[in-house]
């Protein structure tokens, strides 16, 4: 099934303190009504032997029309936050997902104190 | 922050084999300090090493925060489970040099958690853990590394 997805985010703003509200709009353009679409708000931890995985929370949007613009909020979890390090890194995203086919689009977000993620690999003296 | 005397994990294996196979005493640590702590927040660390000879030149306590990775290798013998462990901070809490023929030292430290930190991470593959770190050594060799395991997590509001 083809598909187009597009995630928006309010004032194109994709930074985010750790419990702060997301929230943008969603669209979708297909031929015919997809079975069902999620937006999945989740975060992924990455090192030499793979991800760690967690959809921390979803938006169902039910009865989907072919072609559909829908608003949405999400409230962050105060963690885990957005992190790179030497051997590790942590980020967020919003996949907006087709079923049953799985078709996916994704934004990435920052959730840390100021919006900024925390970079370690600068930190490795102990300040 | 309430203090509780901290549970150790680990003292390098072949640090006490080592000692065991010279005959030698091993040394123990106790901490008390907050299970829990926020970045930003204050630790308060009292802590204890009874080292039972008069050996011990150096006694450190650091808190030292680690990304730790778990990797599966094949081979041809079989599957098995890599970890590294990369510390990215060590905050040096207080160092000792122990008085001559005391068996023990101790002391009684303050220190601020760096605010702009990463909490305590738990995954099956990818973890942050932090620690209040109790090392003591003779001249340049480490005779005792024990770690004591505290979360950090990040302020709720």
């Amino acid at each position: 099934m083809a598909i187009v997805l597009h995630i928006e985010l309010d004032e194109g703003r994709a930074a985010f303190e750790p419990g702060a509200r997301v929230s943008g709009t969603v669209a979708w353009l297909a031929r015919v009504a997809p079975a069902g679409l999620e937006l999945r708000l989740t975060w992924a931890s990455y090192g030499p032997g793979g991800r760690d995985f967690k959809i921390a929370n979803v938006i169902s949007f039910d009865k989907p029309r072919a072609a559909e613009r829908r608003p949405f909020t999400f409230t962050l979890p105060t963690a885990p936050y957005s992190f790179r390090g030497n051997l590790t890194s942590l980020v967020w995203k919003l996949q907006l997902v087709a079923l049953p086919g799985e078709e996916k689009a994704s934004v990435e977000l920052t959730v840390a104190p100021d919006g900024e993620a925390i970079d370690v690999r600068t930190a490795a003296a102990g300040g | 922050m309430v203090r509780t005397e901290l549970r150790p994990v680990s003292q390098s294996w072949l640090i006490d084999w080592l000692r065991r196979a010279f005959a030698r005493p091993t040394p123990r640590a106790r901490v008390i300090a907050p299970a829990v702590v926020n970045p930003g927040s204050s630790l308060e660390v009292e802590w204890w090493i009874w080292h039972d000879a008069p050996e011990v030149t150096l006694v450190t306590v650091s808190l030292v925060g680690t990304e730790v990775a778990h990797r599966r290798i094949s081979a041809r013998t079989g599957i098995s489970v890599v970890t590294e462990t990369r510390p990215f901070l060590t905050l040096e809490l207080d160092r000792q040099a122990p008085e001559d023929g005391s068996p023990v030292a101790s002391g009684h430290v303050e220190a601020m958690v760096p605010s702009r930190t990463i909490p305590t991470l738990v995954g099956r593959l990818n973890e942050i853990r932090w620690a209040v770190m109790v090392e003591a050594s003779f001249k340049t060799v480490t005779i005792l590394r024990q770690e004591f395991p505290i979360a950090v997590v990040g302020a709720s509001g």
